[in-house]
């Protein structure tokens, strides 16, 4: 049993148009920001005195261009996926991590005086990608291949960024020939945003279909 | 007379290529700052000298006791040591000197038997030892090595047999930005070659328990209180806003380490003036220790500035190095375009790593970090050179700031700290100095500021080592009160020091001591200039007839006044001999230790048959009796001198999270290539798998 989104994904074969031009709007913005100088300055979201809609074009702006290159093909491949398999979310996806990731960054990271980078928009893609793989046509089934790989997916990386939050350091990454602190839980954030995004719109979608293969399709299990 | 074997207890040098696990459980920015380092540690232990056919002595437990209370702290470390030889040993101990550390107290218990100390000129406290040593009699020696270590000597350890040694020691406590810091120093800081070369590697592990107790007490409401790298072992006891006990406790640990604590007060504070006086009977003159914590509103510096980095990577940087580039990157990272910056390393020469000023845009950044990152250690260390080459090129029209980065061992090309102070007079600069390590050279970077109006700051490789350094950077970053100038009217105060601070830095304590003579109120006047104009700030405050709740306050005041004398004889403006005659006086009327005197451990027959009188004796009597006071009291006692009403300075103390101060600076998602490089196959995975299935749709 399918949602009406993989049904027209399918019969599509392409995303819509309007996904495409927003990722590659995105990518060519977020050059483009980092070519002119003193603009990532202007852009990032800063704790005082910043403009409001620092919010968004934060995640823009970049502290170099080693911080921008990794960011950006992160984003081109996972934008790749979920514009594939789960598109009339993409837009949703990264509206509201955009805004959720400074909020919380202003919230409960008091020593962050400014931010910059798209990678907790990149984690928010991660986060849809893998809710799209759980809801995956062949989610019907008790198990399905994609419901295997999103969980894998989807664990390891909640893994990796609760390690990351309980001891108070990146796994992989150490930024000390970067000007900036990682911000580990922005990823966090990121991710149950992509997340939530996918998996809330289908429960949604539940009330409208009255399917129960739906409700187990679309849920992970308690 | 027994035959003896020489054999040692001291801190040792550990050598361990593994990489810390321990940093894992540090806050996020230090170990994102030390992971993927590789440390070798020097750590305390025991150790036997290089040849020698003992087995080295064991540490049965280890115990650290520190109450930080009324501006200082007391720490008491208590060791039991077990000999497991079948003869007896002469058995010496070291431990890295705490800065501005008195070493008030020796106890050694043999047996049953308790001896203490009592401090006498050097020479002949060792004269007496020796003595009574190959009279076959127990006997201890504490003497200070330099800068470097406090050194005990114990004789005889008996065979198979425990021997306890209890230290004392007080020291000053500042808050900086809000944030207090207390480092116990256990982790050597692998600047002493000659140890090196004399002893076999250590032996660190303490058999039985590892514990420490902090009790915390402090007038003003403390937001959180902290170990890094303890987390786990830690356990706190809120028992008011002020007040908080503290313990941790770890079984099979290993001395390479030093122990932080931190302690967070509450954030907007008033900027505030605090007098502790100590004044027995109404004869003679008091003592007192005067704290004050400005409220200014220091605003950031927006014009450009030019920055030298001066970057140590001698040999003994080797386990630092890391921890250097980490620190200069970041605030690289943070410095405006408008800036300008040099890049200066010196080991044994000196070299200009950028060929000149750059001007600190993202390009130049981006390739001065590469080049730093590729920096390896090795080489003496000629910081003469490395400063002289600083001062090369600098543009009269703007400000320059050089932050010097060293663990300050200086051993090759000029070494005379007089020299330093006349090349540091010589130019319009202020010197910004951080020292790496416990066996840092801080008597001559001490010096090398002072002489420059900037400042400096310890760093240890248990620090939340970023935050340490960011905390400096506000202060380099943000205009300062200059000319600074203390004064006190309407009493007679005498023998002060810290009355002159000359400049102010944003989230700077001033902790200044003195004597004074009567008593009644008083007027404290700063003056200062902030952004050109002309400040004056006052308040009132009152010196009592007789105040004996703190008689430690003398110990601390004579150890301030024999770190004045050494500045004085390092800046060339009293003679060496001068100098040390008055040293000595103070370490013999004050009982403490210092390099003209020693404390000598005897029993009470042998201290009357060498005619020693009891003065140590009476101090530590009148500093139990104070401290039993205190420590009944209910509520810490606040002390301060300007009211809430007409406060001292007009705005809020800096805070760590008050926006006005400490911050991490900028932040942001990061990504690894390792990250992507997952993140590309989980995609191609995922595309497999949905293409797959849309094909078997089809």
């Amino acid at each position: 049993m399918q949602t009406q989104e993989h049904q027209r994904t399918n019969h599509e074969g392409c995303p819509p148009l309007a996904g495409i031009l927003l990722a590659v709007s995105v990518a060519l913005v977020t050059l483009g920001v980092q070519c002119i100088h003193g603009l990532p300055e202007v852009l990032q979201w800063k704790r005082h005195g910043g403009m409001g809609w620092t919010w968004i074009t934060s995640h823009l702006s970049h502290w170099s261009w080693n911080h921008l290159a990794w960011d950006l093909f992160a984003f081109g491949l996972l934008s790749l996926l979920c514009l594939r398999l789960s598109p009339t979310r993409y837009a949703a996806c990264l509206l509201v991590a955009a805004v959720f990731i400074p909020l919380e960054v202003k919230i409960n990271q008091p020593l962050i005086e400014s931010y910059r980078g798209l990678s907790g928009l990149d984690t928010a893609l991660m986060g849809l990608l893998v809710a799209a793989l759980w809801r995956h046509p062949n989610a019907g089934h008790s198990c399905s291949v994609s419901q295997v790989l999103a969980v894998l997916g989807g664990g390891s990386f909640l893994a990796k960024t609760m390690y990351e939050l309980a001891t108070g350091g990146t796994v992989f990454v150490s930024a000390g020939n970067e000007p900036f602190v990682p911000v580990i839980s922005a990823h966090f954030v990121g991710f149950v945003c992509g997340f939530l995004v996918g998996i809330f719109k289908s429960m949604s979608r539940l009330t409208w279909n009255k399917g129960a293969m739906i409700l187990k399709a679309s849920l992970p299990s308690p | 007379m027994k035959a003896q074997t020489h054999t040692s207890i001291t801190t040792g040098h550990r050598k361990s290529d593994a990489v810390s696990t321990r940093s894992l459980q540090r806050y996020v920015i230090t170990l994102s700052l030390t992971l993927g380092l590789v440390v070798s540690v020097n750590g305390a232990g025991t150790l036997t000298p290089k040849g020698s056919p003992d087995q080295p002595i064991q540490i049965r437990d280890h115990h650290l006791e520190v109450t930080l209370n009324n501006g200082f702290a007391r720490s008491e470390v208590t060791q039991t040591f077990f000999n497991p030889n079948d003869k007896d040993l002469e058995a010496v101990y070291r431990f890295p000197l705490p800065k501005s550390a008195s070493l008030s107290e020796v106890t050694m218990t043999l047996g049953e038997r308790e001896i203490h100390g009592e401090v006498v000129e050097k020479e002949k406290a060792k004269t007496i030892y020796e003595n009574e040593k190959y009279a076959g009699n127990d006997a201890g020696l504490a003497t200070k090595n330099g800068y470097q270590s406090f050194d005990f000597q114990v004789h005889p350890v008996r065979a198979k047999s425990e021997t306890r040694l209890r230290i004392v020691y007080y020291q000053p406590l500042e808050i900086d930005t809000g944030i207090g810091r207390f480092v116990y120093p256990l982790e050597e800081g692998g600047t002493d070659d000659v140890a090196t070369s004399f002893w076999n590697p250590v032996n660190s592990k303490v058999e039985g328990t590892f514990s420490a107790a902090f009790e915390l007490k402090s007038a003003w409401p403390v937001a959180n209180v902290r170990v890094p790298g303890f987390e786990k072992e830690t356990v706190t006891d809120k028992l008011a806003d002020g007040h908080y006990k503290v313990r941790v406790e770890k079984k099979d640990h290993s001395l390479t380490g030093d122990l932080v604590l931190y302690y967070r007060l509450a954030d907007d504070l008033p900027g505030r003036v605090e007098l502790i006086p100590f004044r027995k009977g109404k004869s003679g003159p008091g003592t007192f220790m005067m704290v004050v914590t400005p409220g200014l509103d220091l605003k950031p510096l927006t014009g450009g500035a030019d920055y030298v980095f001066v970057l140590d990577t001698s040999g003994s940087m080797q386990t630092k190095l890391r921890v250097l580039t980490d620190g200069v990157s970041r605030v690289l990272g943070k410095m405006q375009p408008r800036d300008r910056y040099r890049i200066v390393t010196f080991s044994t020469t000196a070299s200009d790593l950028t060929n000149g000023w750059k001007q600190a845009d993202e390009a130049n950044v981006q390739e001065t970090l590469k080049q730093i990152a590729a920096l390896h250690p090795g080489g003496s260390t000629n910081l003469y050179d490395g400063l002289t080459l600083a001062m090369k090129d600098l543009d009269a029209d703007r400000a320059t700031s050089v932050i010097l980065v060293t663990d300050g061992v200086t051993n090759t090309g000029v070494v005379d700290p007089v020299a330093f102070h006349k090349l540091t007079k010589s130019h319009d600069i202020r010197i910004f100095g951080f020292l790496l390590g416990n066996s840092a050279n801080w008597p001559l970077m001490r010096t090398v500021c002072d002489a420059s109006g900037g400042f400096y700051a310890g760093v240890s490789n248990a620090d939340d080592i970023l935050g340490q350094i960011l905390q400096a950077k506000s202060k380099v970053l943000h205009e300062c009160l200059h000319d600074a100038e203390l004064s006190i009217t309407g009493v007679k105060t005498l023998n002060t020091t810290g009355l002159l601070p000359g400049k102010i830095y944003r989230g700077q304590q001033l902790v200044m001591f003195g004597q004074y003579e009567g008593s009644g109120e008083a007027e404290l006047v700063l003056k200062a200039r902030m952004t050109g104009e002309d400040k004056v700030y006052r308040t009132k405050l009152s010196f009592p007839e007789s105040d004996e709740a703190n008689p430690e306050l003398e110990r601390l005041w004579a150890m301030d006044q024999i770190e004045q004398f050494e500045l004085r004889a390092n800046t060339g403006v009293l003679p060496a001999g001068e100098s040390d005659s008055a040293i000595a006086d103070l370490g013999v009327k004050y009982q403490l230790v210092t390099d003209q005197t020693s404390m000598l451990v005897l029993g009470d027959d042998a201290f009357a048959r060498q005619g020693i009188e009891r003065r140590n004796e009476q101090r530590v009597a009148a500093e139990r009796s104070a401290q039993v006071t205190r420590a009944a009291a209910p509520q810490p006692m606040s002390y301060r001198v300007d009211s809430a009403q007409q406060p001292f300075t007009p705005s809020p103390a800096p805070s760590h999270s008050g926006g006005s101060g400490f911050s991490l600076g900028g932040g942001g998602g990061a990504l690894s290539p390792l990250t992507v490089v997952s993140m590309a196959l989980f995609t191609v995975l995922a595309l497999g798998v949905t293409g797959r299935s849309k094909k078997g749709k089809a």
